[in-house]
């Protein structure tokens, strides 16, 4: 959320100054991670179907308490059968560590006439939701290329997500390219964009990721325009930020030209990611994001086991 | 100005632009339409892509011509393009109008008033002063153009009102001329002058003098009045001629006669309705009236049906009706004794319907009578004896009494020629000597009653009253003719009067004495009623005769310029005889005058001659016609047009550009609603499945009027009114239904409310047959001119009265009296004593209620055919409007003051009588004799 240049005294005029600060304060934040969590628990309940009291519940074994044991972690009913009082100790689990990253750039905006939701906000919700289940199953989880680039778990790390996910960079691209940074080695990545840049700054950059020891999934999150193309007449295309024209004198005839090339730029996305070991999922912004979001836990928790 | 036929253009420089349209062509046809701009994230990949194919950047020709029409439309809208232009004001002083405003006016008065105000608007636009100059009446003293400001003549003309004589351009000519000019610094005059394009014994010098004047346009109607001739006698025959201007095609008119009503009242019933055609080219149509002579003398005026106007109505007079009659008694010789009694029953008897001459039989023969009285007149000498022969072959009544003298004159007859091989031609039939004495001291019989009159005599009809008798009578001689010749026999068959044609006259002979010494005949009613029927009789012999020159003649009833006569105002100056010769004008209007001895009708048009067609115009004047075609602007319709061109244009830019528009369907139905209208609902049901519902069910029907609001209404009052009966009688009709008179079947409906309007069109005549049809075969009609609210002062005086009257004036309508309070109406169902609509007040007339035949107790307020119905119910208070409720229930108008709920009731429950008094007749009023029926069938 942008910050107004020159923030007005507070108004403590009228009945709602208290709610409007509240809002305020709590920005646009709780929409969206409440939305990814009702999105996650909905996945989690799909692909596991068992009950599950919480992360790290495996039980590993019993020991004597130790002065300096709180009392919570006491094991009554263990206790109970002898003199001693035992502490009930969990399996011990490494977690993974995911990266996401999120195109954020101008492209992303990009939102057809009848369509819901703009690109970007179907990535975010993605990007959070995943974010929710990974956490939630302890996982360590990266936002690649914003302030929560170094990885963690918790709730902290979900809601710092959640933070940069709403807020709106101030100079974003017209096309974005997956940052070349440090990934941690042996961990796995997603990448949410249209993938519709400029080649030759995309592909080097999801090499890099390969190189970097990282496997995962592209997503490549498009409009159903820009599948379908139902332009025609005399048009000139531009992209979002201008930067990129095309005019063109019936826009119909170009449409399979156009389905093609489309067509082209994700073969080669997929043999990129065949080559690295990747995977690749279209996802169309009228389509349910659960079953984006499906496919990806999916992916990455057969990556885990 | 440019006028270009029926167009013409207030600017027309400006079309001077229409030939920067090829300019314009090129221009569109080089710059094609901006393409779209679509923000779109794949544009990456489109780079490099060509244009499969290569379409030149070209504005389709489609588009280019919606923009030239549009360019071409807005150029011709602010060119102000006007249809049937009228000339505009020239010159910049005063507005002088002129209108002709005499009888010819009437007619087409409303029109000419709206010019008039239509002038007087462009000079208040304009701020110019206004004069107006009304041609029928006198020119004032000291006569000048007074300007006024516009606005305040607004007012006089519409009061204004035309005057029943024919314009008096001569004078205005007149003193147009010899006006004193208006001052150069006035500017220069306008001079409209809405004529009514006849000649009225000028040659045009009126036009000529406000030529003069200034610029002058000359308004004249787009077709002549026409006029009707004073009805006259020609060999019997009442004949009238309908007269009209200029030839023309074969044409009908039709003349309605109107009479007095029978009975008390002073009211006029229409009487018959002649038809004259004019010829090809012919100026003049006879019309005959055919009527019973009866009839015919009770016609009081004739008027052309189509026309409303002062010379469109004839008056008759005495000439036609009142009869003057010679007494004469005893014989010359007997000079000294005057039987004074013997005439006078006679005289008694005649002078209220004639005018009555006493003198010797010259004398009388001199001041030309139409009947002559001989009463008992034995011997008529040889010379008088020619005269009278002479006038009864000219087509006079002699009338002859016995008496004494002419039993004695038989005797002498008799005597001298044996057996009377040449008959006395005075005489209807041969008598035989002495008279003959019934009843008496020294008679065997008793005096004789008189039987009744035979349908052939004239006097059939007339009741003989049984103390009528008679004592003595003079005898006829049997012969083979004697019952052909006999009007009126004794019980024993012997003839009291006996009649024969002379010539074109005629000779009646009455058998007993004129006065009581034979017969209590004379003292009788009887008598009266006889020789009124005898002096009917006497038509054909000649008018009366016309008054002395100098007499005073008294206007008692005068006509308006539109035709309707009124009763004069007393102060009215007498006029001497002599001007009623002369053409009719502001000291004489036309209408019925009365003088010492005789009424005398003035008519505008005393001789059959055809009407005359105004000179044209000086040349320079400019020439409208009246109505009709009125100045209309087309700017606006082509800026509109030009907008709709613009949308379009928008939405094919749009299109072209590939913005996709959604509105597309709904702009087009926008486009159709506004531009149509609602669609008339469609008849969805054929004529015969209407035919057949109709038929088998009760179905309330309302005739088509062509005003949408009227009949929606007509329609929606018929539903509450459905809805009404069915929910509390046992009449439990369908949905209404709306008839066309012009080409529904009318047989299936007991009633049809008729809404009036003033725009309604007249049915045409096979549409008033199929009405009288279905009046005649029990079909009711009941009208509503729907203006009691507007009507001043008692009824059928409302605005929309003239629409009925034109509406039904091919119409058989009964005569009619407002309902009594008695009527059965007033109880078919409800017990009512008011009948309000929307409106309060208002008559509601019906057919006059017949006598009931004798020996019925009481009066039975019933009219004898279609079971007591009667055929028209007529009224003025928007029945329907109160009646009225939509599909859904809801009432649609207001009714009364308050919440109206007691007078929608009081209108529903009229309406439940009305239909029920048209579905059961006299059912009702039958019902009063229950009790005696029950009782007789009890015993």
């Amino acid at each position: 959320m942008a910050v107004p240049a020159a923030p007005k005294p507070v108004e403590r005029v009228g009945a709602g100054w208290l709610r409007r600060d509240a809002e305020r304060i709590s920005g646009s934040l709780p929409p969206l991670l409440a939305e990814a969590e009702r999105l996650a628990a909905s996945v989690a309940a799909g692909v596991h179907g068992r009950k599950r009291a919480g992360p790290g519940e495996a039980f590993w074994q019993f020991r004597e308490a130790l002065p300096g044991d709180p009392h919570q972690s006491v094991d009554w009913r263990r206790s109970a059968r002898s003199d001693h009082m035992f502490v009930r100790e969990m399996e011990w689990e490494a977690a993974q560590t995911v990266s996401i990253w999120r195109d954020d750039a101008l492209s992303m905006d990009f939102r057809s006439e009848g369509a819901v939701r703009t690109k970007a906000e179907r990535a975010a919700l993605l990007s959070l939701a995943l974010g929710v289940l990974l956490i939630r199953g302890g996982e360590r989880v990266s936002l690649l290329g914003t302030d929560a680039a170094r990885p963690a778990s918790g709730e902290s790390q979900l809601i710092r997500m959640g933070a940069i996910l709403t807020e709106t960079r101030a100079s974003r691209p017209d096309f974005g390219a997956p940052p070349r940074a440090d990934f941690a080695r042996g961990g796995q990545a997603v990448f949410l964009s249209d993938f519709m840049g400029a080649r030759d700054e995309i592909f080097p950059a999801l090499i890099h990721a390969a190189a970097s020891g990282v496997s995962g999934a592209y997503v490549q999150v498009v409009d159903r325009a820009e599948e379908t193309f139902p332009f025609d007449g005399r048009l000139i295309f531009e992209s979002l930020g201008r930067s990129v024209k095309f005019e063109t004198d019936r826009a119909r005839g170009l449409q399979q030209a156009y389905r093609d090339r489309l067509a082209e730029r994700r073969a080669d996305l997929e043999r990129l990611a065949r080559r690295c070991g990747w995977r690749v999922l279209v996802h169309r912004t009228d389509e349910s994001p659960r079953k984006a979001l499906l496919w990806l836990y999916a992916l990455l928790a057969g990556g885990r086991r | 100005m440019l006028t270009l036929g029926a167009l013409a253009f207030l600017n027309p420089w400006l079309l001077a632009a229409l030939a920067t349209l090829p300019a314009l062509w090129l221009l569109l046809k080089a710059t094609p339409p901006a393409p779209g701009r679509i923000s779109f994230p794949g544009v990456r990949l489109l780079l490099g892509l060509e244009d499969p194919e290569k379409t030149p950047h070209r504005t389709p020709l489609w588009l280019l011509i919606l923009r030239m029409a549009l360019a071409a439309a807005l150029i011709l809208a602010f060119a102000e393009p006007v249809l049937n232009p009228k000339e505009r004001l020239t010159g910049s002083g005063p507005v002088a109008i002129v209108m002709d405003g005499g009888w010819a006016s009437a007619p087409d008065w409303d029109l000419r008033r709206e010019a008039a105000l239509a002038e007087i608007e462009r000079a208040e636009r304009a701020g110019r002063p206004v004069s107006l100059h009304v041609v029928a009446q006198p020119v004032p003293p000291d006569f000048r153009l007074a300007p006024r400001p516009a606005g305040e003549w607004r007012g006089v003309v519409e009061a204004l009102t035309p005057e029943p004589w024919a314009p008096l351009r001569e004078d205005w000519a007149e003193a147009f001329e010899g006006m004193v000019r208006p001052s150069d610094a006035e500017g220069a005059l306008d001079v409209v002058f809405i004529t009514d394009g006849l000649a009225h014994g000028d040659s045009g010098a009126l036009a000529r003098a406000l030529d003069g004047l200034g610029a002058l346009r000359v308004i004249g109607p787009e077709a002549t009045a026409s006029a009707l001739s004073a009805p006259r006698l020609e060999d019997g025959r009442l004949v009238v001629s309908a007269l009209r201007a200029g030839g023309g095609p074969e044409q009908a008119t039709r003349v309605a006669v109107f009479g007095r009503a029978p009975g008390e009242g002073e009211g006029e019933r229409r009487l018959a309705t002649a038809e004259a055609i004019f010829a090809q080219g012919e100026d003049v149509a006879d019309a005959e009236i055919d009527l019973p002579l009866e009839l015919r003398n009770q016609i009081t005026r004739l008027a052309l049906i189509e026309e409303e106007s002062a010379g469109a109505v004839a008056l008759t007079d005495e000439s036609q009706r009142r009869r003057r009659v010679g007494l004469a008694a005893g014989a010359a010789e007997d000079g000294g004794l005057r039987l004074v009694s013997s005439l006078h029953y006679l005289r008694t008897a005649l002078e209220r319907n004639a005018e009555v001459v006493e003198g010797s039989v010259p004398d009388l023969i001199a001041a030309n009578p139409d009947a002559i009285y001989l009463a008992d007149i034995g011997r008529i000498a040889g010379p008088e004896r020619e005269a009278l022969e002479e006038f009864v072959r000219a087509g006079g009544l002699l009338v002859r009494f016995a008496g004494p003298r002419l039993a004695r004159g038989a005797d002498l007859a008799a005597a001298g020629a044996a057996d009377a091989a040449e008959e006395d031609p005075l005489l209807p039939v041969p008598l035989r000597a002495g008279g003959r004495a019934v009843g008496g001291a020294m008679a065997w019989g008793a005096p004789q009653a008189i039987r009744d009159f035979t349908r052939e005599s004239p006097f059939f009809g007339l009741a003989a009253p049984r103390e009528v008798t008679v004592s003595s009578q003079i005898l006829a001689r049997l012969g083979p003719d004697l019952a052909d010749k006999t009007w009126a026999t004794l019980e024993d068959g012997t003839p009291l009067v006996t009649a024969a044609p002379l010539g074109d006259g005629r000779v009646v002979l009455f058998h007993v004495t004129a006065n009581a010494e034979w017969s209590s005949l004379p003292l009788s009613g009887l008598f009266v009623d006889m020789q009124r029927r005898l002096i009917a009789l006497s038509a054909g012999g000649g008018a009366g005769e016309a008054p002395p020159p100098e007499a005073p003649m008294r206007l008692v009833a005068a006509l308006d310029g539109f035709g309707r006569a009124a009763p004069a105002a007393g102060d009215a100056a007498a006029v001497p005889a002599a001007r009623l010769a002369e053409p009719a004008g502001p000291d004489a209007p036309p209408g019925l005058y009365a003088g010492e001895t005789a009424r005398l009708a003035y008519n505008l048009f005393p001789e059959p001659a055809g009407l005359t067609l105004a000179p044209r115009p000086p040349l320079s004047a400019g020439v409208e016609t009246l109505g009709g075609r009125t100045e209309r602007p087309l700017a606006h319709w082509l800026l509109a047009f030009a907008v709709l061109l613009f949308m379009a244009d928008l939405i094919a830019a749009m299109r072209l550009s590939g913005r996709r528009l959604r509105l597309g369907g709904g702009v087009a139905a926008l486009l159709l609603a506004a531009g149509l209208g609602a669609p008339p609902a469609a008849e969805a049901q054929s004529s015969e499945e209407r035919a057949v519902i109709a038929a088998n069910q009760t179905v309330l029907a309302h005739i088509l009027t062509g005003d949408s609001e009227v009949d929606r209404m007509a329609e929606a009052g018929l539903r509450g009114l459905s809805r009404v009966l069915a929910a509390r009688t046992a009449v439990e009709p369908v949905e209404p239904m709306a008839v066309n008179l012009e080409t529904d079947e009318l047989a299936f409906y007991p009633i049809l409310y008729w809404p009036v309007t003033d725009r309604q069109p007249t049915p045409s005549d096979e549409a008033s047959t199929r009405l009288n049809e279905y009046m005649r075969n029990g079909g009711m009609l009941l009208i509503d001119t729907r203006d009691a609210h507007l009507a001043r002062g008692g009824s059928a005086s409302g605005p929309n009265a003239g629409a009925l009257r034109r509406l039904v004036a091919a119409l058989d309508l009964p005569p009619l009296v407002p309902v009594p309070a008695d009527h059965v109406l007033t109880r078919t169902f409800y017990l009512l004593d008011r009948f309000p609509g929307r409106w309060t007040g208002g008559e509601v007339w019906l057919e006059a209620p017949r006598p009931a035949p004798e020996g019925e107790e009481g009066r039975s307020l019933i009219s004898d055919p279609n079971d007591g119905v009667s055929p028209v119910v007529i009224g003025s208070a928007d029945w329907a409007a109160a009646w009225a409720v939509s599909e859904g229930g809801d009432f649609l108008a207001p009714v009364g003051r308050a919440d109206g709920l007691r007078q929608r009731e009081l209108a529903f429950r009229f309406g439940v009588n009305v239909v029920l008094y048209a579905l059961t007749g006299n059912y009702k009023s039958d019902q009063v004799h229950v009790p005696a029926l029950l009782e007789r069938l009890g015993n």
